[in-house]
C-alpha cells in the first residue's frame, strides 16, 4: 500500500487500477493490462476490458471515484472524500455488490442519512460507468459490442432461430 | 295479413275460444290462426323477412365464429377500446331506450294514470326486450359468456358500479317479466295466474323505479372509472348518472312513441280498439312527458358545463360536436314535440320521437365510443362488429314482431268468444 | 293493479324491499381513504438511465413463459413500429415495452419501459365486479383468471392502459398484464425478473417508501438532471412503480393530467346515492301512490275491505 501511495506522490501519475472481482488478487502488485469480467456469465459471454488502454486515456478517478486517493471527478463523492486517501482494494465489487437482488439499495447497517443509501449493484455500477462514458466520447454503445451472446443468451432474445451473425 | 283476413274471418285470434265455441289450440294460436301453408305464405309476402334474411344470413355465421374463434375473430380486439358496437349500442343505447317499461308503470300503477292504461303492456314489452337484447350483446361482448352469473353467485366485487348494474339488471328482467307474464298467462289460457302478479303490482312498480333509477344511473356512473380517457364535455363526475337516467326518461317515452307508430301502421289488424282510439291522445302525453324530460336534461347538461367550467371547450371542435349532438339530439326534437303537443299533430310528435332514439343512441355512442380516448386515435369497428350488432337487433326485431302478432299487448284477450266486435276496429277499412 | 291494494300490501312490499336492500346490497358505497401499504415494494425507474436494450421485455417474456416474439428483442426497429399512430403498449403477448422518445433539446433519445404501475388503490381492482384483482400487502395487483367474467371495466378503468385481453382465445380469453413477478419472485421478497436483467439499474428494486427518499435524493444531488417530480408518488393515488426523468414526463408520452385522488373517487358521487335511492324510494313512491290514488280508496274502502275479507 505505502508504495502505490509513494508511486503517486513521486510520479504525480493517474493510479491504474482494476475493475473486476474476478482479478481482486492483482491490485496492490501493479497496474493490470486487461481485465477479464466474467463474474455472472449467463446470458453473455465475458467481457475483456482492455484496462490499459484506458488508464493510458482517463484518469483514474473518472471511473473509480475516490477509491484510488485521486481526487474524484464526481461531484456526488467529492461531498465527503474530497480528500480520501486510496482504499486498500480499489476493484468495483469491493463496494459494489455483485448480487443485484433484492433490497440492495438500502444495505443492512447503513440508515438513510448516509450518502451510500443509493449505491447501485455490481452489474448496474459496471454499465453506469462504462456506457455513460461511452456515450460521451464515442466508445461502443451496443449491447453486443461488447458482449457476445451465449446460447441461452440467444434464446432469451429470440434469436434462436436466425442465422448466426459474426 | 289483411287479405289473409278476408279468407279467414276469426282471424286474428284475439281470445281463448274459436268462433264455435271451442278452445283454440296452442298450435293455432302460434300461426295466428292460420294453417302452416297460409302461414308460410304469409311470412314469404313481406319483403321485410328477406332483409332478415340477408342480415342472418351473414350475421348467424358470423356469431358461430365469434363463440369459436374468439372476439378477436369478429372485431379488432383493441386494447384501447375494450367496449365496442356490442357495449356501446347494445347495452348502453338499449338500456335507455328501454326505460319504458318502469316509466309506463310508474304512470299507471303508481300515479293512477289509468287513461295511459291501453299503451302500458308495450312499453312493458318493449321494457322486458330491450333489456332482455341488452343482455344477449352483453353475452356476446363477455369474454366468458358462460360466467354471467359469477357476480350473482361466485365471486362479489359489490363496490364496483358494475356490480350494481348486473343485480339491478338481473333483478330489474325478473321484474319485468312478472309483469308482462299477465299476458302470456292470458295467453295460454290460465288467466287466474294473473292474479299473483296483480298482488305485486305495486311492489313490482315501485321496485322498477328503484331499479331503473340505480342502473340507468349506473351505467353513466360507468364512466367516471374513465376521468382521464372520456371527454370532459361526455363527462360529468357529479352528474354522469343523473344524465344518463334523464335521457332514458324521454328515450324511453320516445321508443313507445316509435313502437307504436310501427304497430299501428303495420300491424293495424293486431290493435284493440281502446289502443287504436287512445293512441293518439297517448301519443300527445307522451310527448308532454318527453320534451319536460328533456328540458331538465339540458338544464343538468348545462349546470355540469358550468360545475367543470368547461366553457371554452364549447369553443374547441368537440365543443362544436357537443352542441351538434346537443341541438340536433335533444334540442330540435324537444321543439318538435312543443309544437306537435301544442298543435295536438300527432306526425310531429312521431317524427320527433324517431329523432330522439337517434340522439339517445348517438350520445351513448359518443360516451363510449367516440369521445372515449379522445387524445388517442379513433377506433373504427370491424365490419364483422357492425354486421353481428345489426344481426342482434334483428333478432330483437323478430322477438319483439312475434310477440305483439300473438299475445294480448295491443288488445284486450277475450275469455268469450263474442267480443270481437267490441274488441276491435274494423281493421277491414285499413285503420291507421 | 290499484285498486287492489291495501296498506297491508304496501308495508308488506317495503319491508321486503328493506330486506332486498340489507341483503342485496352489502356495500355499495365505500369510502375509504388511500389505503395504506406500509410494507409496500416497489420499483423506481430512472428515465435517464435507460438505454433500451429491452433486456427487461426478454426477462418478462422468459419469466412469464410468453409467446415468442416476431422479432428478436435485438431488433430496434420496433421503436419506429406504430399502431394508430400509437407507440407500442402492452398486450397479450407482452406485459411490458420499451419505447423510444426523442424529446426536444437533448441530443439522444429517451427510453421509457411500460409495465403495471401497481397502484396503491388500483382502478382496475375497485371497477372489477367479481372481485378478480387483488392489492397484496407486497404491493403488487395480481389477478384471478378463474373468476373473471371478461367484462373489460378494468381496461376501461386503468389510467395507464395496462391490462390486455386475450381476444384470441374463444374458450379461455382472460385478462393479461404485469404481476410483478409476485408467485415466483416478490413473494419471496426477490425482485422482478425485469428489475433483475436490467443493466444500467434503471430499474432499482426496493420498499416504496425508500424508493421515493432515494428518488428525492437523487433529484437534489444532481441537480439539474432530473425534473423535480417523482412520478407515480401521488398520481392517481400513488403507485409502486415511480419514475424519475430529465424531460417533462409529457415529452416521454406518460400522461400529465392524472388526478391525485384515486380513480375511484371520481365513482363515490355515484356509490354515494345507492343506498340512498335504496331506502328513500320505496316510501316515496309509495306516499306518491298513496297521494295520487286517495280518491278512490276513500271512494272504494269499504267495497274493498269486503272483497278482501270474502275472499
Amino acid at each position: 500500500m505505502k508504495l502505490w501511495s509513494t508511486y503517486i506522490l513521486i510520479f504525480g501519475l493517474p493510479l491504474w487500477t482494476m475493475v473486476s472481482s474476478a482479478y481482486a488478487g492483482a491490485i496492490d502488485v501493479d497496474i493490470p493490462e486487461n481485465i477479464f469480467i466474467d463474474y455472472m456469465v449467463e446470458l453473455y459471454e465475458g467481457v475483456t476490458l482492455d484496462h490499459a488502454m484506458h488508464a493510458d486515456l482517463f484518469d483514474c478517478g473518472s471511473c473509480h471515484h475516490h477509491t484510488t486517493g485521486a481526487r474524484s471527478l464526481n461531484d456526488f463523492c467529492a461531498h465527503c472524500h474530497a480528500d480520501s486517501p486510496a482504499s486498500d482494494d480499489v476493484s468495483c465489487s469491493s463496494c459494489h455488490e455483485k448480487n443485484t437482488g433484492a433490497f440492495h439499495c438500502l444495505p443492512a447497517g447503513e440508515t438513510a442519512s448516509v450518502y451510500h443509501i443509493d449505491k447501485p449493484g455490481l452489474k448496474g455500477a459496471l454499465h453506469l460507468q462504462c456506457l455513460g462514458c461511452h456515450r460521451d466520447e464515442g466508445g461502443p454503445t451496443g449491447c453486443q459490442e461488447c458482449h457476445a451472446f451465449t446460447s441461452k443468451g440467444r434464446k432469451r432474445f429470440a434469436l434462436e432461430d436466425l442465422p448466426r451473425k459474426n | 295479413m289483411r287479405t289473409l283476413t278476408s279468407e279467414n274471418i276469426h282471424l286474428p285470434i284475439h281470445g281463448s275460444l274459436q268462433p264455435d265455441g271451442s278452445l283454440w289450440s296452442l298450435g293455432k294460436k302460434l300461426l295466428l290462426g292460420l294453417t302452416l301453408s297460409q302461414y308460410c305464405k304469409q311470412v314469404c309476402r313481406n319483403p321485410v323477412n328477406w332483409a332478415l334474411l340477408v342480415i342472418l344470413g351473414i350475421g348467424l355465421p358470423l356469431l358461430i365464429q365469434r363463440y369459436m374463434f374468439g372476439l378477436g375473430a369478429v372485431t379488432h380486439g383493441s386494447n384501447d377500446y375494450p367496449w365496442g358496437l356490442f357495449l356501446g349500442f347494445g347495452l348502453f343505447g338499449m338500456v335507455p331506450l328501454s326505460a319504458s317499461g318502469f316509466l309506463l308503470g310508474t304512470t299507471v300503477s303508481l300515479f293512477g294514470r289509468e287513461d295511459f292504461h291501453p299503451i302500458e303492456r308495450l312499453a312493458l314489452l318493449n321494457g322486458l326486450l330491450g333489456y332482455f337484447f341488452a343482455v344477449v350483446y352483453l353475452e356476446v361482448d363477455l369474454g366468458m359468456p358462460w360466467r354471467l352469473a359469477y357476480p350473482m353467485v361466485v365471486s362479489f366485487g359489490p363496490a364496483a358500479v358494475l356490480f350494481l348494474v348486473a343485480w339491478h339488471v338481473a333483478t330489474y328482467l325478473s321484474v319485468q317479466v312478472a309483469e308482462v307474464l299477465p299476458a302470456f298467462f292470458e295467453w295460454i289460457g290460465r288467466p287466474n295466474l294473473k292474479l299473483y302478479i296483480k298482488r305485486m303490482s305495486l311492489g313490482l312498480t315501485i321496485a322498477g323505479i328503484i331499479l331503473s333509477t340505480l342502473h340507468q344511473g349506473a351505467l353513466g356512473a360507468l364512466f367516471t372509472y374513465a376521468p382521464t380517457k372520456l371527454h370532459p364535455l361526455w363527462l360529468s363526475i357529479e352528474f354522469q348518472w343523473i344524465h344518463f337516467l334523464c335521457s332514458a326518461v324521454f328515450g324511453g317515452l320516445a321508443m313507445v312513441i316509435v313502437s307504436s307508430t310501427l304497430i299501428i301502421r303495420f300491424i293495424p289488424w293486431r290493435c284493440g280498439r281502446a289502443f287504436t282510439n287512445s293512441l293518439d291522445y297517448i301519443t300527445i302525453g307522451l310527448a308532454k312527458g318527453a320534451s319536460y324530460a328533456m328540458v331538465t336534461y339540458l338544464a343538468i347538461k348545462l349546470v355540469a358545463v358550468a360545475h367543470d367550467n368547461e366553457w371554452e371547450l364549447l369553443l374547441t371542435g368537440w365543443g362544436f360536436y357537443y352542441l351538434a349532438e346537443l341541438g340536433l339530439g335533444v334540442v330540435l326534437p324537444m321543439m318538435i314535440f312543443a309544437k306537435g303537443v301544442h298543435d295536438e299533430s300527432v306526425g310531429a310528435v312521431r317524427f320527433a320521437a324517431f329523432i330522439t332514439i337517434i340522439g339517445v343512441v348517438w350520445n351513448r355512442l359518443n360516451t363510449a365510443l367516440y369521445c372515449f380516448n379522445y387524445q388517442l386515435y379513433q377506433e373504427v369497428p370491424h365490419w364483422k362488429e357492425l354486421w353481428l350488432t345489426v344481426t342482434l337487433y334483428a333478432l330483437y326485431f323478430m322477438m319483439y314482431r312475434f310477440i305483439v302478432y300473438r299475445l294480448p299487448i295491443v288488445f284486450n284477450w277475450g275469455e268469450s268468444a263474442s267480443s270481437e266486435k267490441e274488441c276491435f276496429p274494423d281493421y277491414s277499412q285499413g285503420a291507421g | 293493479m290499484a285498486e287492489n291494494t291495501s296498506r297491508r300490501t304496501i308495508l308488506k312490499s317495503s319491508l321486503a324491499a328493506t330486506m332486498a336492500t340489507l341483503f342485496f346490497h352489502v356495500k355499495p358505497g365505500t369510502a375509504h381513504q388511500v389505503k395504506k401499504y406500509p410494507d409496500s415494494l416497489g420499483v423506481l425507474v430512472d428515465l435517464t438511465r435507460c438505454v433500451g436494450c429491452r433486456s427487461c421485455e426478454a426477462a418478462c417474456n422468459a419469466e412469464q413463459g410468453l409467446p415468442k416474439p416476431d422479432k428478436p428483442f435485438t431488433d430496434d426497429s420496433v421503436f419506429a413500429q406504430r399502431h394508430h399512430g400509437q407507440k407500442r403498449r402492452t398486450d397479450e403477448t407482452c406485459y411490458t415495452v420499451v419505447n423510444r422518445y426523442n424529446p426536444p433539446g437533448i441530443e439522444h433519445p429517451l427510453y421509457r419501459k411500460v409495465q403495471c404501475n401497481h397502484c396503491q388503490e388500483p382502478a382496475c381492482l375497485s371497477s372489477c365486479f367479481v372481485n378478480a384483482y387483488t392489492k397484496t400487502p407486497e404491493g403488487a395487483v395480481i389477478y384471478n383468471p378463474d373468476v373473471c367474467v371478461g367484462c373489460r371495466t378494468c381496461m376501461v378503468a386503468c389510467p395507464f392502459y395496462i391490462p390486455t385481453f386475450k381476444y384470441s382465445s374463444a374458450f379461455a380469453p382472460r385478462i393479461l398484464k404485469c404481476v410483478f413477478c409476485y408467485e415466483t419472485r416478490l413473494k419471496k421478497g426477490q425482485p422482478p425478473a425485469c428489475v433483475e436483467a436490467c443493466p444500467q439499474q434503471a430499474l432499482t428494486f426496493g420498499k416504496r417508501d425508500n424508493l421515493i427518499k432515494i428518488g428525492r435524493r437523487r433529484i437534489d444531488e444532481k441537480k439539474g438532471r432530473y425534473v423535480h417530480h417523482i412520478y407515480g408518488e401521488y398520481e392517481v393515488g400513488g403507485t409502486s412503480w415511480l419514475y424519475l426523468s430529465s424531460v417533462p414526463f409529457e415529452e416521454v408520452g406518460m400522461n400529465t393530467d392524472l388526478p391525485h385522488q384515486p380513480i375511484l373517487d371520481s365513482v363515490k358521487n355515484f356509490l354515494g346515492i345507492v343506498p340512498m335511492v335504496l331506502t328513500i324510494w320505496p316510501a316515496l313512491f309509495a306516499g306518491f301512490h298513496l297521494l295520487a290514488s286517495r280518491k278512490e280508496y276513500a271512494g272504494s274502502t269499504q267495497d274493498y275491505h269486503d272483497k278482501e275479507e270474502s275472499q
